[in-house]
């Protein structure tokens, strides 16, 4: 009984002294960064020809980037996500023993973008508008597909 | 037979726990006043006015028909959370922006607010 007892704390010890020597040498993160709020689909509520800049202004507010292409002028409404995890190990152990150290490290990032788009002409016209949401795509899928 | 086990699995379960959160803040913000912004008026207000009430703008542009003149604020907001063998980190950024579009006579045509810094928060990345 005593011995069982004994064997099971041995067992403990050990398996708390592996998991110690681990920490700090084992580590997973996983990060993520939003910049900007969301944005929907417009649907049909922009018309082409019809549309002008001061509607647009009106119904989403200020664009996050504006750019001119020659006589056509660009409105981009943009939410950007960025997710990245890791997982490393590392012997820092080694590094006194031997001089050296071991590091096996794996880490994927992946920056999705959610943009609104539309194209003016010179006189505040709308020509086209495109939507993409990227950020619907799911993050392991789109991080392991080639 | 199964107390016995609670214990060391309870520190086990404590020990995993340990680590630190960080609740951090970035700003580059000092707020657009909303009262400022009824006072611009297309067709009346000129690129020297919105210069001369909100300074300088962060950026130009220069369009087909005019220039477009660009005010944009930020708020980021950080929480990261390291435990012994996992850690995570969330970052949420957020901004108030406005932009005017002024003619070729420097004359104002529209203008766009988007007003959002307020919504940046703290919380866990998934």
């Amino acid at each position: 009984m005593v011995c069982r007892f004994n064997c099971c704390f041995a067992i403990l010890v050990l398996a708390g002294s592996i998991f110690l020597s681990l920490s700090g040498c084992l580590s997973y993160r996983y990060e993520r960064r939003v910049e900007g709020v969301e944005i929907e689909n417009p649907g049909s509520a922009y018309l082409i020809g019809e549309t002008t800049i001061g509607d647009v202004l009106s119904s989403l507010g200020a664009p996050d980037e504006v750019h001119s292409l020659g006589n056509t002028d660009l409105l981009v409404y943009r939410r950007s996500l960025f997710q990245e995890s890791g997982l490393s190990l590392g012997i820092p152990v080694l590094e006194v023993a031997i001089g050296g150290s071991v590091e096996v490290s794996a880490r994927g990032g992946l920056a999705r973008y959610d943009t609104l788009t539309f194209w003016f002409n010179s006189q505040g016209t709308l020509q086209d508008i495109v939507f993409e949401k990227a950020s619907d795509r799911a993050y392991l899928k789109t991080l392991f597909s080639k | 037979m199964t107390h016995r086990y609670l214990f060391p699995l309870a520190i086990g379960f404590l020990f995993l726990c340990t680590g630190c959160f960080v609740f951090g803040t970035n700003k580059d913000y000092h707020s657009f006043d909303p009262e400022a912004l009824e006072a611009f008026q297309p067709g009346i207000t000129t690129a020297a006015d919105v210069s001369a009430l909100l300074g300088a703008p962060t950026g130009t542009v220069e369009l087909s028909n005019g220039n477009a003149y660009i005010y944009r604020r930020s708020v980021a907001k950080a929480t990261l959370i390291w435990l012994v063998l996992l850690s995570f980190a969330n970052y949420d950024t957020q901004v108030d922006q406005i932009v005017f579009f002024f003619d070729k006579n420097d004359l104002l045509t529209h203008y766009g607010a988007s007003l959002n810094a307020d919504k940046a928060e703290y919380g866990l990345p998934f």
